[in-house]
């Protein structure tokens, strides 16, 4: 609602600063306002009946599908789903992408795909009371399998789109690699290092392991609403070899690992290059029990890129850069230190063990002087990278970033409690000490090819860096949720 | 070479102290007593019977002729024409009458006559001990084709038990050893298994193993043995699938007298006196998956599984137990003869292993694919491996022109394996594994085979077989539990319930076969030979397989569960549909193969010295699989036909009665497994590369060139040096192939052509009491297949290059030329023995060298997995005692050789202190250590 009066405020302030053009200028005025028709391909996909088996053209707005087996779409295939279609998985079946997957929701009506009880015939809906157990949230169950690229897919958007309660098990492959017989699999996968994967402003709630698993590809993840990714294990993001991209804007909030994590293992060309500016990072990395794999930003194997202007608040450990060295029950490959810059973040915590683990130990991340808190006003004299220290009690609750609704310390009697958003708003207040604080002297990685900037077949828009930390700058370029 | 020294040495002062027992045992005579020296040969051959007993009936006095057949009776009582005699086993006694002048030596030679009719083939003379080392060199020289043959008695005396260990002791062969350290598979030239194959009788057997073809060589107990023959150049009446050689175990067939023999033995291996033998019961032990036990569509509980079988006994020196019996007989008219044998030996077995985990993907810096691990094991084995071998031949003689045989196999594995693995603790801390494992195996063969033999017409015979072959695997609930212990700072500490999975497997692999040969002896000197031959195969394999995690308690970020006990480890399901049976896994799958082949051969003497065998063989080839692939899957099921001509010629040419050269050309194919012809893909390393089957896979096909010089010489010695060269088309080779953009598979494919060629040297020699047997053997071959180079280039970036994926630096994929998996540049056996037929103590020290060799393959260059050479040295003894016993102790391994597998690669100066690492110029990925097995027996027999 907010963001609607600040959208009208701006209308406004254009509106006014157009009458002054109109009065200096004497010169046509029409406001021409016309109506423009989502997309549709090919023939409409039937929903009268559960559908499964190869389906291409266009699923139409607002209906909804059952789903009650896998479903293809072809190589050579495209698939788009209008605004406001729902599509409802009544079991453990995957949405298999060999050929272009469009789903187009927007802001008014997103696109769902989720999971429906097949016994009762009812919607599963979240469960996000504070303090559940983990081991019976639906959330990490994997009700249904994913949407699954295969090799051939050049191109997957989603826009405007919910993807709940995915990650279910798939016993033999349904693509050509990458996931695993007997293995869960991820609510989205992509695999082309040369396709082009695009998510914008969607929400992707729950998953068994990684909510988005990406083994190659052209990436632009913008502005988006990650919760509760993984049970006891999994980053929202986790990016392989082969994949080169941006993923800026995105609010991550209770992943289990990391929310966002960069490797280059896998063995595919191009180096992985990944620009993660701008993200916002809540209580995330406790539900992976095993230590020291992250809970926040992660590069790691030979992974190269950026990250600025990332806020993370009471996460289980600061940016990991993944140097060489033994660490015991991990593996340990040095990320492309070489190629990695990084800084501008700003890290909260309420407990000392968090704050210990700002620069966490035993790896490689260099404390920056852009950093908030200024790295040389607390770590100890002579700290060498990857050193166990003990941080001052001054640092727990300094440089509270003030959202508009998530009171700090947190509000919740284990960090591990905070899963979703809920009620909480992560909008800065004007107070926020991360408002002009970020760097803008760089700009979003530009993919070979670049990816179109397009309504249907490419990102909406590749939104530049901000001059504040988080996903949601004070200019609303930002997250739109 | 250095080790092979010492080894020597170690023969030498062994065999020495030894030496000095039964010296002592010498008494001197009476007054002036007269000496007796002397040969026994076989009158018709001139060969030299070793064993023969010299007596003098008079005084009762005797001796046995040594291993050059000479012997020497001292302190006898002297006479003008003293009675002696000499006989043995096969032959007509002979008694012969000397002057023994009083202080005189005389000398007497014995010329026996053999009582059996003798063959000219690999067919043995039907009164000679067919068992014996002089009839395996005979057999040899006589044979057809390429021959190597170890002896019943030869193993007997030897330190193995078992099959897999008897077959390195051949020449050209080496093993592949299995988590006790005693050899699984054979490498024939350096060809690796699936280049090999089994005969049991000369008849091929299936395979228990899941995936492959071949069959694993230790579950055959080795005392069912008659002997064993490596037959290295295939002749058109047997089966072409050979590149290698085939190993044909020749099982002890129905004597013509009455046999009784019995062993009973006991022993340790000393790796249970540093360390307790861990093992488990396996009893109440699922024998099916909940899908099977359960209505299609049931989805598993974790309640639904035990992990009782994770709770170890500890034993210290449990006792190791072998008993063999063999009775055999034929009645009075000859014409029914029986022979039936049981063997049953319990044994554990372990090794301690050191294992550094390669990382699926190697470190681009600071060179290319720098080996990279993901942690340091340490593994302990304990093994409870039982075997039990039962067999029985009939053979019935219906008349001078038609003979019967009924030939029934059956032997069992059953491998109780726990495997226990500890992270090592070293670094920063972090969560430290430790798994536990146990695994049950039963592997069985059974097999039936009738066979006849008619001679239809004076000069036209005919022999069938027909034959049902059973080979089966089951691993009922496989499980495993994985646990941390956690030491990082800021974290919480203990030891805590991590993993489990329960795994199901069974595979049937059923022969259906019927062979028939029709012979035409046209001349003395010229035979044709044309025959044919149908096999049905039909294969199938289970599979299920169930994933679990340790279940959390409750919320918060310390929610992990603290062990306690197996049995208290409570774990649950990740998602709901984890407790599905994995039905439509690729490894679940149905296979026929029809073979169906028909030759022709001839076989001409010329000028009574060059033999010449030659023909032709078609081997027609259909097979089929069914997968549970889904259905969307390309090659869910698919069909395979092809036909091979199959041409081959032997030559002999007797230099001498001693000596034959040889020449021949065969050619020979290797089919692939059906499994690998299956497309479903499989993870390996998760996230690091897919591998999967490949339907278009060819079948090698190999022409094969044979060269050797045999002399045979008095005594049993024996010199063999012979040359071979093969030249292999579509060897399959694993390597990755493109499948999508910058995205390829792991998978077999036929890599061009390889060549493959060495020389082999084989000596026995006798001197008196001692024997010295060796066999060398050097290969070399190379093949060339894709690999994948993770690189820095010049800008900077990371580059992996490989197939489907060109960069600047690799405009084409990166190759690498190697040897074949398996092979070692030199293999060499050398055993020095001691024989005193008198007092009736027997000695051998035997050594086994294994050249470097590849025994993993990479799929990153220059990171293949070699491992080093190793010299083994084994001890036995026997002593034989009053009322037909021989005592016998066996020791094996008493150099404790470890198994170390390396990668050439110059390790980085922070690995160079990580335990073991002691090289700068390679890494050490694994090292095991399997220790000494003691085993002391009696052994009775009658005849």
């Amino acid at each position: 609602m907010k963001l609607f009066t600040t959208a009208l405020r701006g209308t406004g302030l254009v509106a006014l600063a157009a009458l002054g053009l109109l009065a200096s200028c004497n010169k046509s005025n029409e406001e021409v306002e016309l109506s423009t028709p989502p997309l549709s391909v090919g023939h409409p996909v039937n929903n009268s009946a559960p559908i499964g088996g190869p389906i291409k053209g266009t699923m139409q707005q607002d209906l909804e599908y059952n789903v009650t087996a896998d479903v293809f779409v072809n190589a050579g295939d495209t698939l788009v789903i209008q605004p406001g279609v729902k599509v409802n998985f009544l079991g453990n079946f995957n949405f298999i992408i060999k050929g272009t997957l469009l789903s187009l929701g927007s802001q008014a009506k997103p696109v769902y795909f989720r999971a429906k009880n097949a016994t009762t015939n009812t919607v599963v809906a979240h469960t996000d009371q504070v303090s559940a157990d983990p081991a019976t949230d639906p959330a990490y169950q994997g009700l249904w399998g994913g949407i699954l690229g295969d090799v051939t897919c050049p191109l997957m958007v989603l826009k405007w789109t919910h993807v709940e309660f995915g990650g279910g098990t798939v016993v033999v492959s349904p693509v050509s690699a990458g996931i695993a017989n007997n293995k869960n699999t991820y609510p989205i996968f992509f695999q082309n290092p040369l396709g082009a994967f695009i998510l914008e402003d969607s929400w992707v709630y729950g998953a068994t392991d990684d909510p988005i698993r990406v083994l190659g590809g052209r990436i632009q993840v913008m502005r988006n609403t990650f919760e509760k990714g993984g049970k006891t294990g999994g980053e929202s993001l986790n990016i392989k070899s082969g994949t080169t991209g941006n993923i800026a804007y995105n609010l991550f909030v209770g992943t289990a690992t990391n929310g966002s994590k960069a490797s280059n293992n896998g063995g595919k060309n191009p180096q992985t290059n990944i620009y993660m500016y701008n993200n916002t990072y809540i209580h995330c990395g406790f539900r992976r029990n095993s230590a020291g794999r992250g809970g926040s930003i992660n590069y790691e194997e030979g992974s190269r890129g950026v990250y600025y202007n990332n806020l993370m608040v009471n996460c289980k450990y600061g940016p990991r850069v993944v140097g060489s060295g033994n660490y015991l029950g991990n593996v340990l490959v040095v990320a492309d230190t070489a190629n990695l810059r990084y800084g501008y973040s700003l890290n909260y915590v309420d407990s000392l063990a968090l704050a210990n683990e700002i620069y966490p130990t035993a790896f490689l991340t260099k404390p920056q002087a852009t950093d908030i808190p200024l790295p040389s006003s607390w770590l100890p004299a002579g700290y060498r990278l990857g050193q166990v220290y003990t941080a001052p009690q001054s640092l727990l609750r300094a440089n509270n970033p003030q959202f508009v609704n998530f009171p700090l310390p947190a509000p919740v009697r284990r960090l591990a409690d905070v899963n979703t958003v809920g009620t909480y708003n992560f909008h800065l207040l004007a107070s926020s000490p991360a408002l002009g604080k970020g760097y803008t002297g760089f700009q979003p990685l530009a993919t070979s090819p670049a990816i179109p900037v397009n309504a249907n077949f490419g990102a909406t828009a590749i939104t530049l860096p901000s001059r504040d930390l988080g996903a949601y700058p004070s200019d609303n370029s930002g997250n739109q949720h | 070479m250095l080790p092979l020294y010492r080894s020597f040495i170690y023969c030498a002062l062994l065999l020495l102290s030894l030496l000095a027992l039964p010296a002592a045992a010498q008494s001197g005579g009476s007054t002036t007593p007269a000496t007796l020296r002397g040969t026994v040969r076989d009158a018709a051959t001139g060969e030299v019977l070793i064993g023969a007993t010299v007596l003098v009936p008079a005084t009762q006095q005797g001796t046995a002729t040594l291993l050059d057949g000479t012997f020497s009776l001292k302190g006898l009582k002297p006479g003008a024409a003293v009675a002696v005699q000499a006989q043995t086993l096969g032959y007509a006694p002979q008694l012969l009458t000397v002057a023994l002048p009083a202080g005189t030596t005389q000398t007497l030679e014995f010329k026996l006559a053999a009582t059996g009719r003798e063959l000219t083939e690999v067919l043995v003379a039907g009164h000679m001990d067919r068992e014996s080392a002089e009839q395996a060199r005979r057999s040899e020289q006589k044979a057809d084709n390429v021959v190597n043959i170890i002896a019943a008695r030869t193993i007997e005396l030897s330190p193995d038990v078992t099959v897999g260990n008897v077959v390195q002791r051949a020449s050209g062969v080496s093993v592949v050893r299995n988590s006790g350290g005693d050899g699984q598979y054979a490498i024939i030239r350096g060809m690796d298994r699936r280049y090999n194959y089994t005969l049991v009788n000369g008849i091929k057997i299936p395979s228990p193993d899941p995936k492959n073809r071949y069959v694993p060589l230790d579950i055959f107990p080795a005392e069912l043995l008659e002997r064993l023959e490596v037959v290295k150049a295939l002749t058109p009446n047997m089966e072409g699938d050979a590149i290698g050689g085939a190993m044909n175990m020749v099982m002890k067939s129905a004597p013509d007298h009455l046999v009784v023999a019995a062993t009973a033995a006991g022993g340790f291996s000393d790796l249970f006196a540093s360390r307790t033998f861990a093992g488990f019961s396996t009893s109440g032990q699922a024998r099916q998956s909940p899908s099977e036990t359960h209505p299609a569509g049931y989805q598993a509980q974790p309640g639904d599984f035990s992990n009782k079988a994770l709770n170890y006994s500890s034993l210290k020196l449990p006792v190791n137990s072998l008993f063999g019996l063999t009775l055999g007989n034929r009645t009075k008219d000859g014409k029914l003869g029986l022979l039936v044998a049981g063997s049953f030996q319990n044994t554990y077995r372990g090794s301690d292993r050191l294992f550094y985990q390669p990382l699926g993907q190697p470190k681009p810096d600071p060179q290319p694919n720098t080996f990279t691990f993901d942690e340091i094991q340490r593994r302990e084995y304990s093994l409870l491996q039982t075997r039990v071998g039962l067999h029985a031949k009939l053979d019935y003689v219906l008349n001078a022109r038609n003979r019967i045989s009924l030939y029934s196999l059956l032997v069992r594995l059953d491998d109780a394996q726990h495997r226990h693995i500890v992270t090592n603790d070293l670094g920063t801390g972090g969560d430290v594994p430790v798994q536990d494992q146990s695994r049950f195996q039963r592997q069985q063969l059974w097999s039936e085979t009738l066979q006849g033999d008619h001679t239809l017409l004076p000069r036209l015979s005919l022999n069938w077989s027909a034959v049902y072959g059973r080979a089966t695997f089951a691993t009922p609930d496989q499980t495993t539990v994985g646990l941390v212990r956690a030491t990082a700072a800021n974290t919480q500490q203990g030891t805590f319930v991590q993993s489990n999975t329960h795994l199901w497997q069974r595979s049937l692999d059923q022969d259906v076969a019927g062979y028939a040969n029709l012979n035409f002896a046209a001349t003395d000197r010229l035979d044709f030979t044309v025959g044919g031959m149908l096999r049905n195969k039909d294969r199938s394999n289970f599979y299920d397989y169930y994933d679990l995690a340790g279940a959390t308690t409750g919320t918060g970020t310390n929610n992990r569960q603290v062990f306690t006990s197996y049995d208290q480890a409570r774990f649950a399901f990740n998602s709901s549909y984890d407790g599905l049976a994995k039905t439509t896994d690729a490894n679940n799958y149905t296979g026929t193969e029809r073979i169906t082949a028909g030759y022709a051969q001839a076989k001409l003497l010329l000028a009574q010295k060059l033999q010449i065998l030659g023909g032709v063989r078609l081997e027609n080839t259909r097979q089929h699989y069914d997968s549970q692939l889904p259905t969307s899957a390309v090659g869910k099921s698919g069909t395979l036909t092809y036909l091979d001509i199959l041409p081959s010629v032997h030559l002999k040419y007797l230099l001498s009665e001693r000596q034959n050269l040889r020449a021949s050309y065969f050619k020979g194919i290797s089919r692939p497994n059906l499994y690998e012809l299956i497309p479903g893909t499989n993870n390996l390393d998760n996230e690091y590369y897919t591998s999967a089957g490949n339907p278009y896979l060819k079948h090698t096909q190999a022409d094969n060139y044979d060269l050797r010089y045999e002399h045979y010489g008095p005594a049993n010695s024996q010199l063999l040096a012979g040359v071979f060269y093969k030249n292999i088309q579509n060897p399959i080779e694993y390597g990755f192939k493109q499948v999508g953009n910058n995205s390829s598979y792991y998978q077999p494919q036929n890599f061009g052509t390889a060549v493959n060629y060495g020389a082999e040297l084989v000596f026995i020699k006798y001197l008196g009491h001692l024997g010295l047997t060796g066999n060398y053997t050097y290969t070399h071959s190379s093949i060339t297949t894709t690999k994948r180079v993770y690189y820095r280039d010049a800008n900077g970036n990371l580059q992996n290059a490989d197939a489907g994926q060109p960069t600047a630096e690799y405009p084409t994929a990166p190759t690498q030329t190697r040897p074949l998996q398996g092979q070692s540049d030199h293999i060499a056996n050398l055993a020095l023995l001691y024989r005193n037929e008198t007092s009736g103590f027997n000695a051998q020290v035997a050594a086994v060298y294994t050249g470097r060799r590849i025994i993993a393959v990479s799929p990153y260059k220059d990171l293949d997995q070699w491992q080093r050479a190793t010299t083994q040295l084994d001890f036995s003894t026997e002593q034989k005692l009053p009322h037909h016993l021989t005592a016998f102790l066996k020791i094996t391994n008493l150099l404790n050789t470890p198994t170390v597998v390396e990668v050439m690669q110059a390790p980085t100066t922070s690995l160079l202190s990580a335990p073991e690492q002691t090289r700068t110029d390679r890494i050490l990925v694994q090292r095991d250590e399997y220790n000494r097995t003691y085993l002391l027996g009696l052994r009775y027999r009658l005849n």
